[in-house]
């Protein structure tokens, strides 16, 4: 299964390479380092992709260069689709040719065709939605003119497989990765400081928070059958949490550990459940997958049709969006009803997918507070599509959530149920939250800005500690957006 | 960048010292330092003995003065039973030691210690810490696995979990629970567990099929075999007594009991105690083999009505 970035083993191989990297002299070094060290992470997973991540990555390099020398217009285009086109189909080939076949099948069935569905049932390898945006973004930027054609193949390929990012992002933009590969990197203290305390809060809300609820969340929604409204309530809202926290610690873990090594990652959180609108929480939620959405698919579609067509417009970018999570009609339906929450931000005349606005500027009243209640709110209710197995699954969910017993008995044996580990880790929720808001005008809410040390390392240990207790050891430390 | 290296090594030195500590203070009272009393027990109590192994449903279900009465007082009970997670051969390798001419060796497993023989490496650790010359029972071949998984299974997470759950027992309540040395008698039963309300919730699963169960059944049996001719050459004998297993869980996996029957009684030179088929519902505490309340006693006269006919005992 690979090298889980939440194990042990995963810190001593990264620990040989950050001393490696450090100690060995000159630039080049350092790149074929990172490039060796990133194609065996991904051989932990599986060695027989490697091949596939080095032929996309060599692709796209020529592929840009070749955008970067032409100047016909005709044949730049033609270089684009054809880059575009040879990454679609591989993610294609991969990740949706089955659900098609069937889907095919079923219609053909249906209209009185005799048809059995074909299906290849590939593997799908780790993280390549991550890799193939990455190379389409960076085509799009080239023939766009808005960077110019990365000329050093190794650059090229440290890009593509740079192995803290390599399984889930954040998708860093070339025009931003690249300049600081090409050039001289030395340690710079503070950075390591900021990556390895956004390590530690990443390990954390992966460890203690995200598979800490889970493990509360998840037995109420596969016995959902069993499972009252308000129990199914809870485990909705636990969801949020639990993916928040999965997906936020990866990232930080993969932030943090690019900090160590000198590079400077895009921010991928922004504190989104404390968002006042569906827009908002879009643009501070896996803002490298929102804004690559909204860059790559919504902009050009909005730059070539009327205001009116606005919403139209979201829909699809949402609909695609929700596609891209998952082949199956329940990832589409929740990337629907973001979008409808989306176009109806847009309807009001309000900004929808345009830059990340600043996040935690505002202040606690009332009513905020209830912009934040109702949208997160909206929003764990979209959640019950991602986490179902089917749609009919997660409508007789939402179906049972939203006709709750009023019996206040029930609520209260919901949280019963939950037990001495349950309330523990709930207590850790509720201080989350807390923090998180306290903290929201910084990156990383451990980014302590007092100057005892003793303060400071009390903190960290306490984080430690509190992860520790709730961690369960026996988890395979996987994490949710690995399979996208 | 020496700068870093300080700080980030003192902070692990820091976290290390923090567990070191709890080990120190916590250790003593854990469940898995009783297997140092019941190495000394092994060792100190009165010939002949009743030496029984196992897993935790030894330590748990058998009720030591009852079975002690119930054989005349002639035989001491030693119970060996702590963990099914540190596997057959360690529970094995663990008794022989001990073993003495005259002693009569109750052997039962858990059914999936038969079938599926490994070691849990995150049990194994707990143990090493609690008494560290356990290593020696840690079979051969298993060795370098057991010290490899303590960086792929992440089992430093896995001793700090335990000893921060432990340690948070004073402040946040909870701990470990019954599982607690200070919950064992003389003869190593744990009975703290006895009187507590039943939490198992019944679910049933094939716990394992075809290939698994030929290849595990197979190398438990060779192991149990040449246990059974160490003891002999010892001057101790051997029998079997199979343990009460829940019942939705005996039931879904009723042909592997029998296949296993069949083939323990078939290669082992030795007397078994009782029938799987014929053990009697039980009443579980938290697994489908920790008994509780009445089931304890049953279970104890059963195994010591068996005992008393092989034995030549009058009833």
């Amino acid at each position: 299964m690979g090298l889980s970035p939440v194990s042990l083993s995963f810190f001593i191989f990264f620990a040989a390479i950050f001393a490696a990297y450090w100690l060995v002299r000159g630039n080049a070094a350092q790149k074929w380092l990172l490039l060796v060290a990133s194609y065996v992470f991904y051989a932990f997973f599986d060695y027989r992709f490697c091949l596939l991540l080095l032929a996309t990555s060599l692709l796209g390099h020529v592929l840009g260069k070749g955008l970067d020398g032409a100047t016909d217009a005709r044949r730049r285009k033609r270089l684009l689709v054809t880059g575009l086109t040879a990454n679609l189909v591989i993610l294609g080939l991969f990740k949706y040719f089955d659900w098609f076949s069937r889907g095919a099948t079923w219609l053909l069935t249906h209209l009185g065709f005799n048809a059995d569905a074909f299906t290849l049932r590939l593997v799908l390898p780790v993280g390549i939605s991550f890799f193939l945006f990455k190379i389409m973004s960076y085509l799009i930027d080239v023939y766009r003119g808005r960077m110019p054609a990365c000329l050093g193949v190794l650059d090229f390929l440290v890009y593509v497989a740079f192995f803290p990012q390599l399984l889930a992002g954040p998708i860093d933009r070339a025009s931003s990765f690249l300049p600081q590969l090409i050039r001289k990197r030395t340690f710079d203290y503070g950075l390591a400081v900021e990556g390895s305390r956004q390590i530690l809060w990443g390990l954390f809300k992966k460890l203690a928070l995200a598979d800490g609820l889970a493990a509360i969340a998840d037995p109420i929604i596969e016995n959902h059958k069993q499972a009252q409204g308000p129990e199914l309530a809870l485990g909705a809202v636990l969801l949020s949490f639990v993916i928040y926290c999965d997906y936020s610690g990866y990232t930080d873990i993969s932030i943090g550990l690019s900090k160590l090594l000198g590079i400077r990652s895009m921010r991928n959180f922004a504190y989104p459940y404390f968002s006042q609108s569906v827009a908002e929480f879009w643009r501070r939620w896996n803002i490298s997958v929102s804004s690559w959405f909204r860059d790559y698919v919504y902009d050009p579609l909005a730059w070539s049709s009327p205001l009116s067509r606005m919403p139209f417009n979201i829909m699809v970018t949402f609909l695609l969006s929700g596609l891209w999570h998952g082949a199956s009609l329940n990832f589409v339906a929740w990337g629907g009803m973001l979008g409808i929450g989306v176009a109806f931000t847009a309807v009001r005349r309000r900004p929808v997918l345009t830059a990340a606005d600043t996040p935690g500027g505002e202040r606690l009243t009332a009513s905020t507070a209830f912009k934040m209640l109702a949208t997160f709110a909206f929003i764990s209710l979209s959640w019950v599509f991602f986490f179902s197995s089917s749609m009919s699954e997660a409508l007789a969910i939402l179906g049972r959530i939203l006709t709750p017993p009023l019996d206040p008995h029930a609520w209260l044996a919901a949280v019963h149920r939950l037990g001495h580990r349950g309330i523990i880790t709930l207590a850790l929720l509720g201080a989350f939250i807390v923090v998180e808001w306290r903290h929201r005008r910084q990156e990383c809410v451990l980014d302590l800005r007092v100057r005892s040390r003793l303060l400071r390392w009390s903190v960290y240990t306490a984080v430690c500690w509190a992860t520790a207790l709730v961690a369960d050891p026996m988890l395979p430390g996987r994490f949710i957006y690995y399979r996208f | 960048m020496s700068r870093y290296l300080r700080r980030v090594g003192l902070f692990v030195l820091l976290q290390a010292s923090i567990l070191a500590i709890l080990i120190v203070l916590l250790t003593p009272a854990t469940y898995q330092s009783e297997i140092a009393a019941k190495s000394h027990l092994l060792a100190t109590a009165p010939p002949p003995r009743v030496i029984l192994v196992g897993g935790s449903n030894l330590s748990m279900g058998i009720d030591s003065p009852l079975l002690q009465e119930a054989l005349g007082g002639r035989y001491t009970p030693v119970n060996m039973g702590l963990n099914a997670g540190l596997g057959l051969e360690f529970e094995l390798n663990q008794a022989l030691d001990g073993v003495r001419p005259g002693d009569v060796v109750v052997v039962s497993p858990e059914y999936e210690t038969l079938w599926i023989p490994k070691m849990e490496y995150p049990s194994l650790w707990l143990t090493l810490i609690a008494q560290p010359s356990a290593w020696a029972h840690v079979p051969a071949d298993r060795r370098i696995g057991a010290l490899a998984s303590f960086v792929s299974d992440n089992e430093p997470l896995a001793v700090a979990h335990f000893y921060a759950t432990d340690g948070s027992y004073f402040l946040l309540g909870g701990g470990q629970g019954p599982y607690v040395k200070g919950g064992f008698n003389e003869f190593g039963d744990l009975t703290t567990a006895w009187n507590l309300p039943s939490q198992y919730v019944n679910a049933p699963v094939k716990v394992v099929g075809e290939p698994w169960l030929s290849v595990g059944l197979s190398e438990s049996a060779d192991t149990l075999r040449r246990f059974v001719s160490q003891c002999n050459a010892k001057g101790a004998s051997v029998v079997y007594s199979y343990p009460p297993w829940a019942e939705g869980l005996f039931q879904m996996n009723q042909a592997s009991v029998e296949r296993t029957a069949q083939v323990l009684e078939s290669k082992l030179p030795i007397s078994f105690l009782n029938d799987p088929n014929s053990l009697a519902p039980g009443n579980f505490y938290n697994t489908p083999y920790h008994l509780r309340g009445e089931a304890v006693q049953a279970r104890t006269r059963d195994l010591a009505l068996g005992l008393r006919s092989y034995l030549g005992l009058e009833t």
